[in-house]
């Protein structure tokens, strides 16, 4: 938009009330303002003081003036009833510079805020460490603070949308690219390590690969937020390995170069403890039978290793999760009728009914995670999870099981929790990119993955631990994971889903307006601003997909893919 | 300037309308286009070309205070009004309200020249001299600024196609000026030719005939289209310079112009009061400058502010 500071649009109405909240300005002939626009308005006070009245277009209307009837318009097209055609703005003051809590005087002019007044307007001005989070709708950069991020003043950023036409994912994936590569986090972008959940289809596997499809369009938003375009560099990609597999082959289905298998051995299993995350889901946190697991749980943990990551029951080894199905058996219900349950393994005065209930369970997860727990191949123990080596960790759990993804996502927050927390020190960050919070930390109850969730809503500013969090509904997640988060973020939102409580942030307007947004758009709350602002981020410039990656992928069934020059 | 407002409402007790004609003084000729006893209704020909810009010029008025010059009751009456002209434009895709003009006065006829100023508002009533004191003198002074105000502005439209007043010609003698009557004051039919009015369907005319006296015109009647309104409704009659020609046809043919012209802006019962009679482009405008005169208590408050002092 070439336009200059001191051309005026428009006047601030003086038949509706211009408040130090809102106010209505009458665009003048020949001028155009649409929503989102930022303007500024200046009011000078009894004593000569200059106050500027920063805003922006939240809605717009149009009306003839003149016309009586609504059939007028009739009339005025066909060139016999004369009426004006007026436009008016509804401005949303977002700061006023000194601040003096004014209404704008009726009549005042109004200009397009650019250049410096712009960032004064969007408080651009006062932000040290900009993280670019996308463009205008005129195409001017939008910045994120990123005190609000990393922990300074506040932390965690939480999106809520539809999916597939919401983009979360590739929004926060966005924010971590930038993050990354704007310089905004100085020398310790370097240091600085995140870990994304791939929840869904395989969009998040080919990070590190160029994309093709880039046109000089979207590159042209990169530049213009000062960023260079190109793919994650030092990405680890992390996958199941595939079910039945002997070789522990990782399940990717476009991709198999440079993916690693993750699973834990029956050791890791049990020294630290990871029993209760396959009882994650809603109903077993109610259920009587967690006192059984709690007494297994400790059980295991003193069960003593034979090396490779086996451990031995009763003087009989243990490889694989079958095995340690078997050895749990026996302990809780023998096979000999006349023998008892050992109340160590039980828990005193448990039932047998809860005994066989628990069992029941543990018995069902067997085929859901029986890939991921095991000491049944050679050099088990280099291949436990590593999060750290990598700069982005991308673990792939979008093929497993609902059980399994409880799993997987609970035992890896609370490694790279205690991680964090051993290390003692909050900085280099730690990200973390989790979409479907609803399924981890839902509002009505709670789970040892919950509990991981929260210390990292509550905790993860002070020790450096950073949540990317997303989800379709905010209503259906923690509260108290939701509101730690010091920006929120919208996407498309479902017509009854936007009118509840949780996004109180947003404005009636903006309520409204985020139903329909594209793909591509979203609307950024940030501590600073009382106003969320709408974002466009540009296409990813690292491949979502195999078309898109810029080498040739190879064949993923050829198990010696590597290994060809 | 002493002066003291009146705190009756000057809508109230307003004399009556001004007589804009004095019919005693016309004489009418009807055997101009035909003669009288053959006047039959004449259907415009459909194949006249017409006017590209057409441009309606109307003028308001309105009292704002009545006042005393000097002591109440022993000075001079005055009346402060407000007046004003506009011109609206119709092309065949807009009309548009080009022009409004608007003036304040003071009329009376007490021996002042100072203009009264509101400084509040930054507006002020200049003085307009009247005859005398009486309410009638009073009154046509007021309708006389107007009339002068609607001259000014018709000035800027001397090269438009067709120039339609609201109301008579009087003086006006613009070659494109129409003078637009709504009302029948006088009654200039008898005979043939009053009967040949009753006869008249829409969009036809009564032949041309002239009007003499002190203000020499062309006139003719035509019905508009009044589709919800009484059945033989809808008659108005127009008027044409003598400056148009001398020649009755092409008189006659001009007549033509401005009957085919006229009906389009014809107004509903629903959205116009005086339909089919008052023109869209004309309401829009007096509508448009009733709300520019400004707001009356606001004026009159400032004027009694301004006379404390």
């Amino acid at each position: 938009m070439a336009k200059t500071s001191s051309e005026m649009v428009g006047r601030v109405i003086g038949i509706d009330d211009a408040t130090p909240l809102e106010f209505w300005v009458a665009v003048d002939k020949g001028q155009a303002l649409q929503l989102d626009d930022v303007v500024v308005v200046d009011r000078v006070m009894p004593d000569g003081e200059i106050v500027k009245i920063f805003g922006m277009v939240t809605q717009m209307r149009a009306r003839h003036e003149g016309a009586k009837f609504q059939s007028d318009v009739f009339l005025i097209a066909d060139g016999v009833l004369p009426a004006e055609v007026s436009e008016a703005a509804l401005i949303q003051p977002t700061r006023f510079e000194p601040e003096v809590l004014v209404p704008p005087v009726p009549g005042s002019s109004v200009r397009i805020a650019i250049d410096s007044e712009r960032d004064a307007a969007l408080s651009f001005d006062s932000v040290e460490r900009k993280l670019p989070a996308g463009l205008s709708r005129s195409h001017e950069p939008v910045y994120l603070d990123l005190d609000f991020i990393d922990g300074t003043k506040g932390a965690h950023i939480n999106i809520s949308g539809i999916s597939g036409v919401a983009t979360k994912t590739s929004f926060a994936t966005f924010l971590l690219y930038s993050m990354f590569n704007s310089g905004a986090l100085g020398a310790e972008a370097a240091n600085t390590k995140a870990l994304i959940f791939n929840v869904k289809g395989e969009d998040l596997l080919f990070l590190d690969h160029d994309n093709r499809e880039l046109t000089p369009d979207q590159k042209a938003r990169y530049s213009n937020l000062k960023l260079i375009t190109g793919p994650f560099r030092d990405v680890g990609i992390l996958a199941p390995p595939r079910k039945g597999d002997a070789n522990a082959t990782p399940a990717t289905g476009s991709r198999s170069v440079g993916v690693s298998p993750f699973y834990w051995t029956i050791a890791d299993f049990c020294k630290q403890r990871l029993l209760p995350f396959l009882f994650a889901d809603a109903e077993d946190e109610r259920a009587q039978f967690t006192i059984v697991a709690q007494e297994v749980t400790e059980q295991l943990a003193h069960l003593p290793t034979v090396g490779d990551g086996a451990v031995s029951l009763d003087g009989v080894t243990i490889r694989t999760f079958g095995q340690l199905i078997d050895g749990i058996e026996s302990k809780l219900m023998p096979e000999d009728p006349e023998a008892s349950p050992d109340p160590k393994w039980t828990g005193r005065a448990v039932g047998s009914g809860t005994i066989g209930a628990f069992f029941r369970r543990l018995a069902n997860s067997r085929r859901h995670v029986e890939h991921l727990i095991r000491s049944d191949i050679g050099n088990a123990v280099e291949n436990s999870l590593d999060i750290d080596s990598h700069q982005v960790t991308v673990v792939d759990i979008h093929n497993l099981h609902d059980r399994a993804k409880r799993f997987v996502v609970g035992v890896v927050l609370r490694q790279a929790f205690e991680a964090k927390e051993k290390s003692g020190s909050a900085k280099p960050l730690q990200l973390v990119v989790l979409d479907e919070l609803n399924k981890y930390a839902p509002r009505d109850s709670s789970s040892p993955i919950k509990e991981i969730l929260l210390d990292v809503a509550e905790r993860g500013r002070s020790l450096g631990i950073i949540l990317i969090g997303a989800q379709q509904t905010a209503s259906e997640v923690e509260r108290r994971v939701v509101a730690n988060s010091a920006i929120r973020v919208v996407g498309r939102l479902d017509p009854a889903e936007a009118r509840r409580d949780e996004y109180g942030f947003l404005p009636s307007v903006q309520r409204q307006r985020s139903t329909i947004l594209k793909p591509g758009s979203m609307y950024v709350a940030q501590p600073r601003l009382p106003v969320p602002l709408l974002v466009e981020f540009p296409f990813p410039s690292w491949a979502t997909r195999p078309s898109e990656a810029s080498i040739q992928i190879e064949d993923a069934d050829d198990p010696f893919a590597e290994l060809k020059l | 300037m002493q002066y003291a407002v009146e705190t009756w409402d000057p809508v109230y007790g307003t004399p009556s309308e001004v007589n804009e004609l004095d019919a005693a003084a016309e004489q009418v000729d009807l055997n101009v286009e035909v003669e009288a006893a053959k006047w039959q209704p004449v259907t415009p020909d459909p194949s006249l070309a017409m006017p590209v810009n057409g441009v309606f010029i109307d003028g308001v008025r309105r009292f704002d205070a009545h006042i005393w010059m000097g002591e109440e009751m022993m000075g001079r009456r005055g009346i402060c009004a407000t007046v004003a002209a506009g011109a609206v434009i119709c092309s065949d895709k807009e009309a548009e309200i080009d022009l409004i003009h608007i003036e304040r006065a003071l009329h009376t006829s007490a021996d002042v020249t100072q203009p009264i100023v509101l400084a509040n508002i930054g507006e002020s009533y200049k003085i307009k001299p009247t005859k005398d004191d009486s309410a009638e003198s009073l009154n046509f002074s007021v309708h006389n600024h107007m009339a002068r105000v609607e001259d000014h502005v018709s000035g800027f439209y001397k090269d438009a196609d067709l120039v339609v007043y609201d109301g008579p010609l009087n003086q006006r003698d613009a070659v494109n000026g129409v003078g637009y009557v709504k009302t029948q004051h006088v009654q200039y039919l008898t005979d043939e030719p009053l009967e040949s009015l009753a006869a008249l369907e829409v969009g036809q005319r009564t032949p041309v005939f002239a009007i003499g006296g002190r203000f020499e015109r062309w006139s003719w009647f035509m019905r508009l289209p009044n589709p919800k309104g009484p059945a033989r409704s809808g008659l108005v009659r127009l008027e044409l310079p003598v400056t148009v020609s001398a020649d009755v046809n092409v008189v006659a043919q001009r007549a033509d112009v401005v009957t085919r012209y006229i009906p389009r802006f014809a107004s509903e019962t629903f959205r116009e009061a005086r339909a089919p009679q008052n023109l869209y482009p004309i309401a829009g405008l007096e509508r448009k400058m009733r709300w520019q005169l400004g707001d009356r208590e606001l004026l009159e408050r400032s004027l009694r502010m301004a006379s404390a002092g």
